[in-house]
C-alpha cells in the first residue's frame, strides 16, 4: 500500500506542469507536460523497493577491489560472478 | 562479517576463467573455483573466500534463493574462524601485486565523472500473451548503463538555451541508445545492433524554461532497428532452429521516447533525467529466454532512462561499453 502511495504522489509531481523540482526565488522551474501514460508506464518498468534492496549492499564492484578489502579487514570475500556485472546488466 | 564483491566474468583482453589470462585476478579466481565441487558448470554463482584464495562455500544454482545464500554464507563464515591468519590471508608479496593489479584496473575505467551517466532499465510491459510466461519470467527486469563523455552530454541540450530553442540530438548518440540500449536484455542477453540495423535514430531536446543556471527540456524521439537473419547461425545472437522458432529469423525495437531533464549551465551537467522508451520488440535467441515460451512479441516493452546515482555500485560500465570505441 505505501509503494502504491510513494509512486503516486511521484506520478503526481511528475505529470503537473509548473510544480517544479528547483525554485528559483519562488519561481518554479517550468516541466514539459507529458502525455498521461508517461508516469504510470515509468512506474510499471522501474524496480520497487523490494527489487532494489540489493543496492543497500556495500558492494566493491570488482574481485580485486573485494581481495583487497577483505584482506585489510582480516575478514572473508563473497564473490558473486556472472557474465554480464550482477549490478548492471547480466 | 564479510565483503561482498560483484563482478563479471568477462574482460577487455582474456575474460577470467580463460586459461591462458595469467593476471593476479584470473589466477585467484581460477584457484578459487577448481575447489568447488557440486553444482557448478560454469564459473558463474556465488563463492565465500579466504583473500588467499581458500573456498569456504560456493554455489552455482541456489544463488537465486536468500534463505539458501543466507546459509551457505554462514557456512562461509564458520570455515573462515577455523583456519589460520597465516593460510587465510595472502602474503605481503601477494598484497603487494593485488594492490598494483587494482591499481591498473581503476586506470582503465573510463567512467564520465563530468558527462552524463545513465541508469537503463527495461521491462515487458503487459501484453496480451503474456500468460503463455511464467510468472516469474513476466516480472522480471534488467539494469544496464549508458555512459556520455562532457561533450556529448552537452550535444543532448540545443545551442542556445533560451525558451522555445529546439535542436536534434547529435545522431550518433541517438543511435548509441538505439543500438546499445534499446535492446531486448529483459531476461538476460542478447547482442547489440550493427549500425546498418538502424532505420531510424530521431531525438529532438527543446527549451521548456531556463531560470538562473537551470534550463527545463523536453526530449522526443523515435528509433527503430531491424535486423532478418542472413542465414548462418551465429551463436546466442539468434535462436536455434527448433520445434516453434520462426524459420526466417528476424528480431528488431522500434521505439518512442519522451521525457524531461534539467540542466545546470554553471556546473555544466545534467541534475535530472527522466526518458520513458516505450517500444516494440520481436525476435529473441536462446540467452534472452524469449526462445523457452516462444515469446518472439512483436510486444510491448518499456525501458527508463535516469540518471545514475554516484555510488560505486552504479558506475559499472555499460554492457557494450567496447562497442562504444571510446579511445
Amino acid at each position: 500500500m505505501s509503494k502504491f502511495f510513494t509512486g503516486t504522489i511521484a506520478t503526481l509531481l511528475l505529470l503537473v506542469p509548473g510544480i517544479g523540482l528547483y525554485a528559483d526565488e519562488g519561481q518554479p522551474l517550468t516541466t514539459p507536460k507529458l502525455s498521461a501514460e508517461n508516469a504510470k508506464l515509468c512506474d510499471l518498468v522501474l524496480p520497487n523497493p523490494s527489487e532494489a534492496s540489493y543496492r543497500k549492499i556495500p558492494w566493491r564492484t570488482s574481485v580485486m577491489q573485494g581481495v583487497v578489502d577483505a584482506q585489510k579487514n582480516d575478514k572473508p570475500v563473497m564473490i558473486y560472478l556472472m557474465n554480464g556485472h550482477p549490478l548492471g546488466c547480466t | 562479517m564479510l565483503v561482498p564483491a560483484a563482478d563479471t566474468i568477462e574482460r577487455p583482453g582474456k575474460a577470467l576463467d580463460d586459461e591462458t589470462n595469467t593476471s593476479f585476478e584470473s589466477r585467484l579466481v581460477r584457484k578459487i573455483k577448481t575447489q568447488a565441487t557440486g553444482d557448478f558448470y560454469s564459473y558463474q554463482g556465488i563463492y565465500v573466500a579466504t583473500p588467499s584464495g581458500l573456498l569456504l562455500a560456493g554455489t552455482h544454482h541456489d544463488g537465486r534463493y536468500p534463505r539458501k545464500v543466507e546459509k551457505l554464507l554462514r557456512e562461509g563464515l564458520e570455515k573462515w574462524e577455523t583456519i589460520s591468519p597465516n593460510d587465510r590471508l595472502m602474503t605481503n608479496d601477494m598484497f603487494s601485486k593485488a594492490v598494483a593489479e587494482l591499481a591498473k584496473e581503476r586506470a582503465r575505467i573510463q567512467y564520465p565523472d563530468d558527462g552524463l551517466a545513465l541508469s537503463v532499465i527495461c521491462r515487458d510491459l503487459p501484453w496480451a500473451d503474456a500468460k503463455n510466461v511464467s510468472k516469474v519470467h513476466r516480472k522480471m527486469y534488467n539494469q544496464d548503463y549508458a555512459w556520455f563523455r562532457k561533450s556529448e552530454a552537452r550535444a543532448f541540450l540545443p545551442e542556445q538555451l533560451t525558451k522555445g530553442a529546439r535542436q536534434k540530438v547529435k545522431r550518433d548518440l541517438v543511435e548509441r541508445l538505439a543500438r546499445f540500449h534499446f535492446v531486448d536484455l529483459v531476461r538476460g542477453h542478447t547482442s547489440s545492433y550493427p549500425q546498418e540495423a538502424v532505420e531510424h535514430a530521431d531525438l529532438t531536446a527543446e527549451v521548456i524554461d531556463v531560470k538562473n543556471n537551470l534550463v527545463s527540456l523536453r526530449y522526443r524521439g523515435r528509433t527503430r532497428t531491424s535486423e532478418v537473419h542472413n542465414g548462418v547461425h551465429i551463436e546466442g545472437k539468434w535462436n536455434r532452429p527448433g520445434p516453434g522458432i520462426p524459420e526466417l529469423q528476424k528480431r528488431g525495437v522500434d521505439a518512442k521516447l519522451e521525457g524531461h531533464a534539467v540542466y545546470d549551465q554553471k556546473a555544466e551537467k545534467f541534475v535530472s533525467f527522466n526518458v520513458l522508451v516505450v517500444t516494440k520488440r520481436w525476435g529473441g535467441n536462446v540467452y534472452n529466454a524469449r526462445a523457452q515460451f516462444l515469446d518472439f512479441g512483436p510486444a510491448p516493452m518499456g525501458i527508463v532512462l535516469n540518471l545514475a546515482g554516484d555510488n560505486a555500485a552504479e558506475q559499472v560500465p555499460p554492457l557494450f561499453f567496447r562497442s562504444y570505441e571510446w579511445k
